[in-house]
């Protein structure tokens, strides 16, 4: 079934095309990788499907609806959750609050309950607690959930922004570049942690530069270069596929 | 901790304090709520607003109208003007809080000075530079408060309320999506949260008590005029949270305590006690940017762990990691 479905998407800058005509879909389950060198558009595209940024043209087509031009909100709440390249979580709040920030979109509490403190409030926050805790426990964080995210070493912040991005219980996870930073070891546990991640249903798209990675977790990989599609298919396709080693190493190579 | 200070707030007018004194700790307590109210839209949702004092006018305009005019009693002027300082706010919010950081500033310190010079000068509505005289005390359940101890018991309720309300939002999920936009305003999009509804409701929310604290005031003092309302009442307000702690609860009420009795406690410094007034605020900038209790969020326990940020090593050591 197709979950993701990105038609002839085209996003100009004044006179930049920082994405040119690019297809793109993903089908349920799927781990999907979208690579290519520096400035590819890669990010731009993350943001176009995810609301940020709406397409000079093309349409996005998630989970059966029609989804460009809306706003990042609306698209959470369809069910697409994301991390950033570089790291943004909610630093003066705790772990267990950017988790449970997660669940905004699953989540009713109101004003008004939240005020007079009615059962209905309290049975929702400790329902969102006791999720955000076991979700924490996944990747060995529920020892620090009352610590302020800052506190977190770097790599710690990199899997409360997955846990964060998961709590909204999102049918497609975008992850922008992941293992950025890591070393060999973290990336290892990374790769693990994504599987489990698919195990559980949730299709991924995934933006990474570790070529380890990317070859060794993708289902199907897409190559940008310049903002334009230059490749599509499975993993050893793509890694003897003449014109995405041309973008990454040049003429020649 | 709260409970002592609670219990001894109750008995503290029994022990036979001078009417100099109740005043003080009168206005503590209207500083109290206008700390509270500011503290929820610039602390826990950080949008800088530098026309607080004008939901404070639109509070005591209202009561003193009402009153005057109607002869309305405190039990309904006191709600009526918290309701028309949230509907202003909500009007001033829905345009306005689109803008970010210096532009949202500077809209608030225009509203600031459209509300206190339309006060000036609607000479039918308002009386302008003469001020309304003559406002009635307050009388709750057909008493009329007589004694300072009065006031003192009905505006430390108040701020009791307040201090309730706002701990009770900052502790929920909605604190959280207003504190998220604080953090990271884009990130908090992408958990779902509609940031300017959030924002919108913050501003309405924290008018609402300003206008309360207004109506308060202008009951206490039976005379209002434009002047007690221009733009250095807003940075007083504003003074508190940022001396008290951005997003700090008991900070504000630290904040509001000093800052109201920090110039008659210098009086005897005579004309340099502006001067030093002054000193301790820059000092205080430098030494403990965060604010007194900045990082102290809940009053107890938990959050206030090692919270070094803010602070000189900690801004170096962030410097230090950002250049290399």
């Amino acid at each position: 079934m197709m979950l993701l479905e990105a038609k002839n998407i085209t996003k100009q800058f004044g006179g930049l095309r920082a994405v040119d005509q690019v297809d793109l879909s993903v089908m349920k389950g799927e781990i999907v990788s979208l690579i290519g060198p520096n400035g590819a558009g890669k990010t731009t595209f993350f943001n176009l499907l995810t609301g940020l940024y709406s397409p000079t043209f093309g349409s996005i087509t998630f989970d059966g609806k029609q989804i460009e031009g809306q706003s990042p909100e609306r698209v959470t709440s369809l069910g697409m959750a994301r991390t950033f390249q570089n790291i943004r979580l909610f630093s003066n709040m705790s772990v267990l609050e950017n988790v449970m920030l997660g669940m905004h979109v699953k989540t009713k509490n109101g004003i008004l309950n939240s005020i007079f403190r009615t059962k209905t409030f309290h049975d929702e926050e400790r329902k969102s607690k006791d999720k955000a805790i076991e979700l924490l426990a996944t990747v060995g964080l529920e020892d620090k959930c009352e610590e302020y995210a800052k506190n977190l070493s770097y790599g710690e912040q990199r899997k409360l922004e997955i846990v964060r991005a998961l709590a909204s219980q999102p049918k497609l996870l975008l992850l922008d570049e992941p293992a950025a930073g890591m070393n060999p070891q973290e990336t290892l546990d990374l790769n693990q942690y994504i599987s489990q991640i698919r195990q559980q249903g949730i299709t991924i798209l995934l933006i990474e530069h570790d070529m380890k990675l990317v070859m060794n977790i993708s289902d199907r990989i897409y190559v940008l270069d310049h903002g334009a599609k230059i490749a599509e298919g499975i993993p050893s396709q793509i890694r003897n596929n003449r014109s995405v080693i041309e973008a990454y190493l040049g003429k020649g190579a | 901790m709260i409970t002592i200070l609670g219990l001894a707030l109750l008995v503290l007018p029994l022990a036979g304090l001078s009417s100099f004194a109740l005043r003080m700790f009168i206005m503590v307590g209207i500083y109290i709520i206008l700390g509270l109210s500011l503290n929820l839209i610039t602390g826990f949702t950080g949008q800088l607003s530098l026309g607080h004092a004008a939901f404070y006018a639109i509070g005591a305009y209202t009561s003193a109208i009402l009153s005057t005019r109607y002869g309305l009693g405190f039990g309904i002027t006191a709600p009526l003007s918290g309701l028309a300082a949230a509907f202003f706010g909500l009007l001033l919010g829905i345009p306005t809080l689109k803008l970010q950081g210096a532009y949202l500033a500077i809209v608030t310190l225009g509203f600031g000075e459209i509300v206190r010079i339309t006060a000036l000068n609607w000479m039918n509505l308002t009386r302008g530079p003469m001020g309304i005289p003559g406002i009635p005390s307050v009388s709750l359940f057909g008493y009329e408060l007589q004694s300072n101890i009065g006031y003192y018991y009905v505006i430390y309720g108040l701020a009791a309320v307040t201090l309730l309300v706002v701990f009770r939002i900052v502790n929920s999920r909605i604190g959280r999506a207003l504190m998220a936009i604080r953090e990271d305003e884009l990130a908090a999009q992408y958990m779902g949260v509609y940031t300017t509804n959030y924002k919108v409701l913050a501003f309405t929310i924290g008018a609402f008590f300003a206008g309360i604290a207004g109506s308060f005031y202008a009951h206490y003092v039976s005379y209002i005029d434009p002047q007690s309302f221009t733009f250095d009442e807003s940075i007083q307000i504003l003074s508190i949270v940022i001396l008290g702690g951005m997003g700090s609860i008991p900070g504000t009420i630290l904040g509001a305590s000093i800052l109201v009795t920090a110039p008659e406690m210098l009086r005897s410094l005579q004309d340099y006690r502006m001067v030093i007034y002054g000193l301790i605020l820059i000092l205080m900038m430098l030494i403990r940017p965060q604010g007194l209790l900045g990082g102290v969020r809940f009053g107890k326990g938990g959050k206030a762990k090692n919270d070094a940020s803010g602070s000189k090593e900690y801004n170096q050591a962030i410097w230090r990691a950002k250049s290399s």
